[in-house]
């Protein structure tokens, strides 16, 4: 159940990216699903978790004309060092946040730098996606946070309508 | 015989190398989606039009009601009858521009002839390095890898990947298109390809071709995936540089990629016609 939730929420963030957003018309200013990836490894450790970020990369990597498995390393690999760095370093923190945060903008932008020089791009291509690499690291500490908590309260709300109608189904059973 | 901690040191290097060696193969293809293409374009695209038509619907709200609204002054029926009446006109100015585009869209059809299918764009790409569009109609509807897109003002690109209600479109401004074209006024050869950033660039443009800014560049023909004369863009620069066989011309595109809302399948591409 959980997997299916955390899985929903990826797509409605993509939907969010790739029709919401170019309908105002914006481009989005970094990769909220970094922001999803960093909130999933918190709150979904383990396979479970895991199961969604593979999930949330493949559907990325799918609508994406990028080559297939950026997403899913990016967020792979940002999944699998929270985890570690959680276990190693035992903190549970709002800079571990932040910090998670800037380390995924990081390195789906090294990762998509590695892509394009494979590619045979040239250095002004390269430059450029430097370029848009540091302006997504700022954005990134400026709104990430900010989604992150919109992402939290808004999970919250929804276990709590989920639960109310819950309880008041199993009410209505026993009248 | 290794602890259990160099076991996981080990296996984690050995995964980023496989990791490494995947991504670089699949790099050099920018159709290596694959199956999961089709899947994502199964699960989202439905959605993505669902926003799309929505969004449409509360613009146009926004623009004919609540605007109303807060300039009116009168009494309330009134204003009720004028809000109503004008949210009925603003529906028809949207079936008048809609009209206007699918007009244009019919003319520009049947002056080139070709067998085309008219598509609604429902999604874009996220990610700032690569530069797609999802349409509504997929192989149900007769569209099929390797299709070229296209839109009166010009070449959009090409259909690569499709699956039955939906497609991706790999826009010429991606770094992994490539057009055969010419120059309209001098017939000087090239092949443009997508600088990635919203630019293209009119590359194995021979130094001794006369190439300046403003020109027009059409498509050739030659590279059997777009039909020829198709408007593409204007030359914005044009640098001759001290050495080299080939000089550096930038081309602007003439389509308005943020602002594309239908485009045109051509199903059966006359190349060299």
């Amino acid at each position: 159940m959980a997997v299916v939730g955390y899985t929903l929420i990826s797509i409605l963030l993509i939907l969010v990216q790739t029709a919401f957003l170019p309908q105002i018309p914006m481009r989005p200013l970094f990769d909220l699903l970094v922001v999803q990836v960093v909130f999933t490894a918190l709150s979904l450790p383990g396979v479970k978790g895991g199961v969604v970020i593979l999930m949330t990369g493949v559907l990325a990597d799918g609508l994406s004309g990028s080559p297939f498995g950026l997403y899913i390393t990016s967020y792979f690999w940002l999944f699998f060092s929270i985890q570690i760095a959680i276990q190693i370093l035992h903190v549970y923190s709002r800079s571990l946040i932040y910090l998670a945060i800037l380390a995924g903008i990081f390195i789906e932008n090294f990762v998509a730098l590695l892509t394009l020089s494979v590619s045979g791009a040239n250095t002004d291509t390269l430059l450029w996606a430097v370029e848009r690499g540091g302006v997504q690291l700022l954005w990134g500490g400026i709104l990430g946070p900010c989604v992150y908590t919109i992402l939290v309260e808004g999970i919250r709300c929804a276990r709590v309508g989920l639960q109310g109608t819950v309880r008041h189904l199993k009410g209505g059973e026993g009248v | 015989m290794f602890s259990r901690r160099m076991v996981l040191v080990v296996a984690v290097l050995v995964l980023l190398l496989l990791n490494i060696a995947a991504l670089t193969v699949s790099s050099s293809r920018p159709d290596s989606a694959g199956g999961a293409a089709k899947i994502a374009l199964h699960m989202t695209a439905p959605f993505q039009k669902g926003i799309s038509v929505s969004l449409g619907w509360v613009r146009s709200l926004w623009n004919g009601y609540f605007k109303l609204v807060s300039t009116a002054e009168e009494n309330g029926h009134l204003r009720l009858e004028v809000s109503r009446l004008r949210e009925q006109l603003n529906g028809y100015h949207e079936l008048k521009r809609l009209n206007g585009r699918m007009r244009s869209l019919l003319t520009f059809k049947e002056a080139k002839a070709l067998n085309m299918v008219a598509a609604e764009v429902t999604g874009t790409d996220a990610s700032p390095w690569y530069r797609t569009l999802i349409i509504d109609k997929g192989t149900d509807h007769g569209v099929a890898k390797g299709q070229p897109v296209v839109v009166p003002d010009g070449i959009v690109g090409q259909v690569i990947e499709a699956s039955s209600r939906y497609a991706k479109v790999l826009l010429i401004t991606d770094r992994n298109s490539a057009v055969d074209v010419l120059v309209q006024d001098t017939r000087a050869r090239g092949v443009l390809q997508g600088g990635g950033a919203g630019e293209c660039q009119f590359a194995y443009a021979n130094r001794n071709d006369t190439i300046v800014v403003g020109q027009r560049i059409v498509s050739s023909g030659l590279d059997g995936v777009f039909p020829k004369g198709f408007l593409i863009g204007t030359v914005s620069d044009v640098n001759k540089g001290v050495s080299g066989i080939f000089q550096k011309v930038g081309v602007t595109p003439s389509v308005t990629f943020e602002k594309l809302e239908e485009v045109l399948v051509v199903m059966t591409p006359k190349a060299g016609s």
